[in-house]
């Protein structure tokens, strides 16, 4: 309970704090001038920090051992107990003593029946003008609990298993484009494995990529063409997309993001190519613009595209997503002055001083994450078993009942007892209306459909006198464990 | 929103702001048919809610999770489902509805301001999953809203209860003891519940994002939400925590989905900018 409650503590500190890996080179910088203070705090304290710390890893490592040990000694004692015969001696939480004006055969009958009608196990006991009714249910909610448990374990499990196989990166590919798949061709350093290969030497290329949208407005569809040639030459093709991943040698291939990628071709006036390139333009806000520098030169290049060309109010402007009739929204600087600025429609040269620009091509650039986890199947199954075993124990709880049926003159007297460990209140409640079902003129809208044929001489077929606690006898309800 | 959509949405706004107008009479002077009257009309706005729902989905060929209106649309649904079943089981709690109809109005309000043009799922939302994932949320969220509200019930009767002065829509409401199993029971339905949700969330993200658990905010409030309820849950079923203090836990929880739900729409969060 301490380590939970520790655990969330820190969790709740973490995630008050800026998360510095989610932040532009921008925010850090702000954040360092303004409130340096909060910044040392997120390094320290902030949530992918405090996650990756050893105390933190230690705290989830003892809270495994912890539950694995809870419930392997809770599991061990539950048999034991039950090769022993020997139950807990719980106290009843509910009684009741009343007499029931009618014969203790109709009354234990109609016990009987309302108790199976319940769904409770019953067991039968009688001596000499007494007869014993022993009903239990809801035994499988320990076993639901303990299941729980259990499976908890076995996520903490798969995540140390994930945290030493997984492997993660990111690629970057523009359509047509290929990329011998190493370490230095994914965007950051990927996350190695500790334990297991990392991504084989394969070459990778993205065929078409192709955004649906519907009413020219809402993107519905995002799927790649991806071809995969492994170190033996072999050919692996498929489609990976926004959730529908591409499955490659145990690693997945799926796509996070698209972006337009013009093509610019720069050239001086003596003719030579300063720049032939595919430009992946990252921003598309109507506020915000890309810019690159052309190597080898002081020229610097701000770039916005408007797919689907439209001026709006004399302003440029775009109708919809789809790249209709695309047109560069172009600032040439040169040296820190500007030396170009107007349209660039796609298949056009701009002039500019001793330059010349043309927007010659238009594609897609797709940001690929290639991943391997091999603690997922150990996680989902663990998940699987944590929320079967939450359902029994909410749908099965342990409650147990003993009706005591004694002649009593012409009538009978009748005992109710019952214990819940949990929900005693509801029990008494259903105590309370079976005595309501027992007592004569009130057994009410109570019908048992079916009350079983036989008479006070055949309960005796199910116990033996000299041995009162038969094999079926559920053997928590002792008389002795009685407390009035 | 359609015409026959808005027809049905309407309906049932109109069906819940008279349901907790009967409430409100029902509890300012006292009369039971005030609460029966609220109960009756909490059907009718739930009738006419799914059928605004059915209409919806038909229309936007896909289950309403999309955006804030639709989340408040099956949101509210949810709840509503989970307190109209709670009052058939134990008909002692359906004074809930004091507290549960104006939530629903709320949050349907805000919903509707925020837009409800339909709109296509996006790609990211295009997976099997998302269902199972938004349909254990509200059954989680629903039965939490609910234990806070039992919560406050047994600390009003219990209260009353202890001045020896009850009054006659008090003492109507089941035992103080039931109450709290209630809301045990309540945790444990929204305990599972939330469990579904966590995984089904992580499944999906797998094959979102590459990976199962990435400690996004969303996903670390989400999991603060479970441990809290966790803790709640332990401390009544090991510790043997009941009465006010339980009561009291009970209605602190509730914060973290709170935060979880409406506060993390403020962080930038992966789950907030799916692409």
């Amino acid at each position: 309970m301490l380590l939970l409650s520790l655990g969330s503590l820190v969790l709740v500190l973490g995630t008050m704090l800026p998360d510095a890996s989610r932040m532009t080179e921008g925010q850090l910088l702000w954040l360092a001038q303004e409130r340096p203070v909060v910044l040392w705090l997120a390094g320290v304290l902030g949530i992918q920090t405090v996650v990756r710390s050893t105390p933190f890893l230690l705290l989830i490592a003892w809270l495994m051992v912890s539950t694995a040990v809870c419930t392997g000694t809770r599991v061990m004692g539950r048999l034991r107990r039950r090769d022993a015969g020997a139950p807990l001696p719980r106290p009843f939480t509910a009684q009741h003593r009343f007499s029931a004006g009618r014969e203790p055969e109709i009354v234990s009958r109609e016990a009987l029946a309302l108790l199976e009608k319940r769904r409770y196990r019953v067991a039968l006991e009688r001596a000499e003008g007494y007869l014993r009714i022993a009903a239990t249910k809801g035994s499988l909610g320990f076993w639901g609990s303990a299941l729980f448990h259990a499976s908890l374990v076995a996520v903490f499990a798969g995540a140390l298993i994930s945290g030493l196989t997984r492997f993660s990166g990111y690629i970057l590919l523009t359509e047509g484009q290929t990329l011998f798949l190493d370490d230095a061709s994914f965007l950051r350093t990927p996350d190695r494995p500790k334990v297991g290969g990392s991504f084989p030497p394969a070459a990778v290329s993205l065929g078409r990529l192709a955004p649906e949208y519907r009413d020219d407005r809402y993107l519905v569809g995002l799927n790649a063409d991806v071809e995969l040639r492994d170190g033996n030459g072999e050919l692996v093709w498929g489609s990976a997309g926004v959730n529908r991943p591409m499955a490659y040698q145990g690693f997945q291939f799926h796509l996070e993001r698209v972006g337009f990628a013009p093509a610019f071709l720069i050239r001086d006036t003596s003719g030579r190519d300063l720049l032939d390139a595919y430009v992946n333009l990252v921003v598309l806000r109507e506020d915000q613009e890309d810019s690159f520098r052309v190597p080898g030169t002081g020229l610097v290049v701000r770039a916005r595209l408007y797919p689907d060309f439209r001026p709006h109010l004399g302003f440029p402007a775009t109708r919809s997503p789809i790249p209709r009739n695309p047109v560069l929204d172009l600032v040439v600087m040169d040296r820190g002055r500007t030396s170009y600025s107007g349209l660039a429609p796609l298949g056009q040269t701009v002039h500019f001083g001793e330059y010349t620009l043309a927007f010659s091509d238009l594609r897609y650039w797709g940001y690929f994450g290639v991943t391997r986890d091999w603690g997922l199947p150990v996680v989902t199954a663990g998940m699987f078993l944590a929320v079967l075993g939450l359902f029994v124990r909410f749908f099965f709880y342990e409650k147990s009942v003993c009706v005591e049926v004694r002649r009593d003159g012409r009538g009978s007297e009748v005992a109710l007892h019952g214990r819940s460990r949990y929900f005693p209140a509801f029990l008494e409640e259903e105590l309370d209306r079976m005595r309501e079902s027992l007592t004569p003129g009130a057994f009410g809208s109570f019908r048992p459909r079916r009350i079983r044929q036989f008479g006070w001489s055949g309960f005796a077929r199910t116990s033996d006198p000299a041995n009162p606690r038969t094999p079926e006898q559920p053997n928590i309800l002792r008389p002795k464990a009685r407390r009035v | 929103m359609s015409l026959l959509e808005g027809i049905f949405l309407w309906a049932g706004i109109g069906a819940c702001l008279l349901g907790f107008c009967a409430y409100l009479v029902g509890l300012v002077f006292r009369r039971e048919a005030g609460i029966a009257a609220g109960w009756w009309l909490g059907m009718v706005s739930l009738a006419l809610q799914s059928a605004a729902i059915v209409v919806r989905w038909t229309a936007s060929g896909h289950s309403p999770v999309v955006g804030r209106y639709e989340n408040a649309l099956a949101g509210t649904w949810f709840i509503m489902l989970i307190f109209l079943t709670l009052g058939r089981w134990v008909p002692g709690t359906r004074v809930l509805g004091t507290v549960v109809l104006p939530v629903v109005l709320l949050m349907l309000g805000y919903g509707i301001m925020s837009g409800p043009e339909a709109e296509p799922l996006p790609p990211p939302w295009q997976s099997n999953w998302l269902a199972v994932h938004v349909v254990f949320a509200w059954l989680a969220y629903s039965s939490f809203l609910l234990v806070s509200g039992l919560g406050a019930l047994y600390l009003v009767k219990g209260r009353a209860e202890a001045r020896g002065g009850e009054g006659s829509l008090l003492r109507r409401l089941p035992r103080c003891a039931i109450l709290d199993e209630l809301a045990l029971r309540m945790i444990m339905f929204g305990l599972a519940s939330h469990t579904v949700m966590i995984a089904a969330g992580a499944i999906w993200a797998h094959g979102l994002w590459g990976r199962y658990w990435g400690w996004d905010p969303v996903e670390t409030w989400s999991l603060i939400t479970w441990l809290a309820y966790g803790i709640t849950l332990h401390l009544r079923l090991t510790l043997g925590w009941k009465g006010p203090r339980a009561a009291w836990l009970g209605i602190a929880a509730f914060a973290a989905v709170l935060v979880t739900f409406y506060g993390l729409g403020l962080v930038a969060s992966i789950h907030t900018q799916l692409l």
